[in-house]
């Protein structure tokens, strides 16, 4: 894990703070938007930007995550990293997700809701996995050297477009993770969420 | 988002790299027409710690989005 952020204090300084380690990738927030109780809940201009760039993971081991803590939408990326037709991103889309890791394709899992987990994770060169809360779904797909953009939350890293309304709870990056770590990494985010009453 | 501030490319630049409220950043945006304009929001919440007093002068406009979506 190289970032977690738990997003409480509602406040837009406490949502700031890195708890892995808190002199690294603090958060800059830009835009309206607003910091309440529920998190962050982003207008559709605004976002945070993590200065982690997405080459600080090795090629295939990354990981991306997010608890949205409500279910407003806008289509667009809830956290992202993009260059050049490249990324590791988590959009949230009409009636699917778009996730990818170190890739130029992109995996369209469904849903019936938006407000909970989303994670995509990659440890190996030749696949990655999608879940939302505990339904994972594995794709095959190529990968690519890591790019040098950061990951914001609430748009694309090195693209001003795609910005997302979803109120979020919490967000993570870090290596990859096995399809087990993730459901326990899901587990702890929504015991956390569920002490905070934002599940 | 119905209502932004419209901002002349001037205004724009003297708020990229300012706070609005000591942590928050302004983050002037182009919309479909080509107007820079900032969110209510950050109009409403500026707490002048950068002597940003005129945003509150600046003239309110329809919001028209410009769709930039990813090529993937």
């Amino acid at each position: 894990m190289k970032a977690l952020y738990p997003m409480v204090g509602g406040t837009a300084e406490s949502h700031r703070w890195n708890l892995k380690n808190t002199s690294q990738y603090k958060i800059d927030w830009f835009g309206g938007g607003s910091h309440t109780s529920i998190g962050y809940v982003p207008n559709g201009l605004s976002f945070g930007s993590t200065y982690l760039s997405n080459d600080t993971m090795p090629q295939n081991s990354c990981h991306i995550s997010v608890y949205a803590t409500g279910t407003n939408f806008s289509g667009g990326c809830d956290i992202g990293s993009y260059q050049g037709s490249w990324g590791t991103m988590i959009y949230s889309r009409q009636t699917y997700f778009e996730t990818t890791v170190n890739s130029n394709s992109i995996v369209y899992p469904g849903y019936t809701t938006r407000k909970g987990f989303n994670l995509a994770s990659r440890t190996t060169s030749n696949s990655i996995f999608s879940q939302f809360n505990q339904s994972q779904t594995t794709y095959n797909t190529t990968s690519t050297t890591p790019k040098t953009s950061f990951f914001n939350i609430s748009k694309p890293g090195g693209w001003n477009g795609d910005y997302s309304t979803r109120q979020l709870g919490l967000v993570s990056i870090g290596d990859g993770l096995t399809n087990g770590e993730a459901i326990l990494l899901y587990n702890a985010v929504l015991a956390y969420q569920t002490t905070l009453s934002r599940q | 988002m119905e209502t932004v501030y419209k901002l002349t490319e001037e205004q724009k630049d003297l708020l990229v790299g300012q706070t609005w409220d000591g942590v928050q950043f302004f983050n002037p945006n182009q919309d479909a027409d080509g107007n820079w304009f900032i969110s209510v929001e950050e109009v409403n919440g500026c707490t002048h710690q950068g002597a940003n007093e005129w945003i509150h002068e600046l003239p309110l406009i329809t919001y028209n989005p410009l769709i930039n979506e990813l090529p993937m």
